[in-house]
């Protein structure tokens, strides 16, 4: 948890240094827009899936592409960026709760001339998790049958995609996916984080525009 | 590109259904979960068995800290289903249990109005008419607290069964400490694992007192000698379970056994409630693995303040003569109902047959 603290902190220390000269550099806007399903395991015996979703929207705060000369002269852009994304999600664990989540990861996003990237996420958040079966509530002696009842949490989480942006080769198609894990980790549960691995597998939409 | 997409839209929908299947309880059966908020907790109430029954039993756990859905794991209460409702339920903090409950809600008296509400809720929403509750380990202390602390609430139940039940935590641990020292005594005098046991006898030297803190290094002794499970050859029925978070069940043993008391203190020094027992007049049955060397039965040699935790109950409950039973389960330790669950189901059937 302190070195996932630690890494969102260099990343944002490394925009405030580089960033003004970057921001130069740059010469389209480009908004990612992400869907993903992703599944949160439980590493019990049996190892148990719940399946979810998430949407997130990718703001560049930065780009500082590496420039690379072939021989013929073509030139080869590797795009090192920094993204803030604002999130929204939720997985469902049967009879137990679902979990809304909504919250902003830092992402640092590595694309080569292939259109291959990878990127490393960190991020925070509110989770709202709302108990998954029928709840009486128990008051002077009667019960009451209440819906969307739960409890608040709040989560942080981090996260490694790997995935292919096809508009780097070609801006016509404007589309990428991404496959990746992480962990996020919620609180309080007894006074105490409970911790969640989990899987996606998403699709990109990616929105370029020149900047004059 | 459009074979791209739709592989990964594929592979998308197959991980989003893929999560546990719902055991179909089957004909004239239900099995279904609710939720029961009080005091600001939403306490997991699982209700299953059969459907057309206004019989129902509470199953209250042990650990503390434990859960009643793993009860169904066992053939001792899962056969109770075809004929009764079983009512699993978990405390506040523990199994199941999600939340964040303050420090000052982990008590015995607050359980006890968590236990309530569960009776009410099995009376009232679940319809059960006659209604019998059951303490294992922990939860034996649970309901014996429940019982004596208002009389009232025995009104509520046609039956009381207990079951190798932690009515007198400090004597009952007591006498395990003794029960583990004899076995190391006698393993050392037959030199098996001697150095091992030597350690052990290091450690009860260390510790004159089982309390929270030492509570799992006396485990671990104490499992080595199957003195919490002494017959491990047993059929486990399988059990669909709600997609529990595995991290947090397992935590919460630790949480609440280290923060709950009664009357402000740890239960580990301060629950006996052997003078409270003469107010159960419930019908009752006493159910006790013969081998628990957790919470022993019977005296232990070498135990100076004599506790034998069934032998104690028997003599001091104020139940009438002719409703209080005992049957102790010669092959078993501190958890009969899965390691001789058939004749713990017949046994229990009949008791509840006769009060329901």
């Amino acid at each position: 948890m302190y070195k996932q603290l630690q890494l969102a902190l260099l990343l944002g220390w490394a925009f405030l240094v580089t960033g003004p000269e970057l921001s130069a550099q740059t010469e389209q806007s480009k908004l990612p827009i992400q869907v993903s399903a992703i599944t949160d395991l439980d590493l019990g015996d049996p190892i148990s899936f719940s399946p979810g979703m998430m949407v997130d929207a990718g703001i560049r705060l930065m780009n500082k592409p590496k420039i690379k000369n072939k021989i013929n002269s073509v030139q080869s852009v590797r795009d090192r960026e920094i993204y803030l994304k604002p999130f929204v999600g939720f997985y469902k664990r049967e009879d137990y709760h679902t979990a809304l989540m909504l919250g902003s990861d830092i992402t640092y996003r590595a694309t080569y001339p292939s259109g291959i990237f990878w990127d490393m996420n960190v991020g925070a958040g509110y989770m709202h998790l709302f108990y998954n079966a029928p709840v009486y509530v128990y008051d002077n002696g009667s019960f009451t049958q209440k819906k969307f009842q739960g409890y608040a949490n709040v989560v942080v989480k981090g996260a490694i995609n790997l995935g292919v942006d096809l508009s780097k080769k070609n801006e016509n198609i404007p589309l990428g996916f991404y496959v990746g894990g992480g962990m996020f980790f919620r609180y309080p549960n007894n006074d105490y984080w409970v911790k969640h691995p989990y899987l996606q597998l998403g699709l990109m939409y990616v929105i370029k525009k020149d900047k004059k | 590109m459009r074979k791209w997409i739709f592989n990964i839209l594929m592979l998308a929908s197959v991980i989003v259904t893929a999560c546990s299947k719902y055991e179909d309880p089957g004909a004239g059966q239900v099995d279904q979960q609710y939720f029961v908020k009080t005091d600001g907790i939403a306490l997991p109430v699982r209700v299953a068995g059969k459907e057309s029954s206004d019989v129902a039993i509470i199953m209250t756990h042990g650990g503390p800290g434990g859960s009643s859905q793993s009860f169904r794991l066992t053939s001792g209460i899962r056969n109770l289903e075809p004929n009764f409702k079983v009512i699993y339920w978990d405390q506040r903090g523990s199994g199941m249990t999600q939340g964040n409950p303050s420090k000052d809600q982990i008590t015995i008296e607050q359980y006890a109005k968590d236990l309530d509400a569960v009776v009410e809720f099995t009376r009232q929403v679940i319809g059960a008419k006659s209604i019998f509750l059951l303490g294992h380990s922990w939860g034996g202390g649970l309901t014996a607290y429940y019982l004596t602390e208002d009389v009232s609430r025995q009104a509520k139940l046609k039956g009381y069964i207990i079951v190798c039940g932690a009515y007198n935590v400090p004597g009952g641990l007591g006498a395990s400490r003794q029960w583990v020292i004899n076995g190391a005594n006698a393993s050392i005098l037959l030199n098996k694992d001697a150095d091992y046991w030597r350690k052990a006898l290091q450690f009860y030297n260390s510790n004159p007192q089982v309390i929270a803190d030492n509570f799992v290094d006396h485990a671990t002794y104490l499992n080595k000698l199957k003195g919490a499970v002494y017959n491990s050859n047993f059929e486990r029925p399988k059990s669909y379970f709600p997609a529990f978070e595995t991290v947090a069940f397992l935590n919460n043993p630790f949480f609440v056994g280290h923060n709950i008391t009664v009357k402000g203190e740890s239960i580990y020094t301060a629950l006996d409630l052997s003078a409270e027992l003469n107010k159960i007049k419930l019908p009752t049955f006493v159910m006790w693995g013969e081998r628990d060397g957790l919470l022993p039965p019977h005296k232990v040699p070498g135990h100076a303040a004599g506790t034998a935790l069934a032998d104690d109950f028997l003599r001091l409950a104020g139940v009438p003569e002719g409703d209080l039973y005992y049957m102790g389960y010669a092959n078993s330790a501190h958890e009969p109902m899965a390691e001789e669950g058939p004749k713990f189901a017949v046994d229990l059937t009949n008791f509840m047959n006769k009060y329901k």
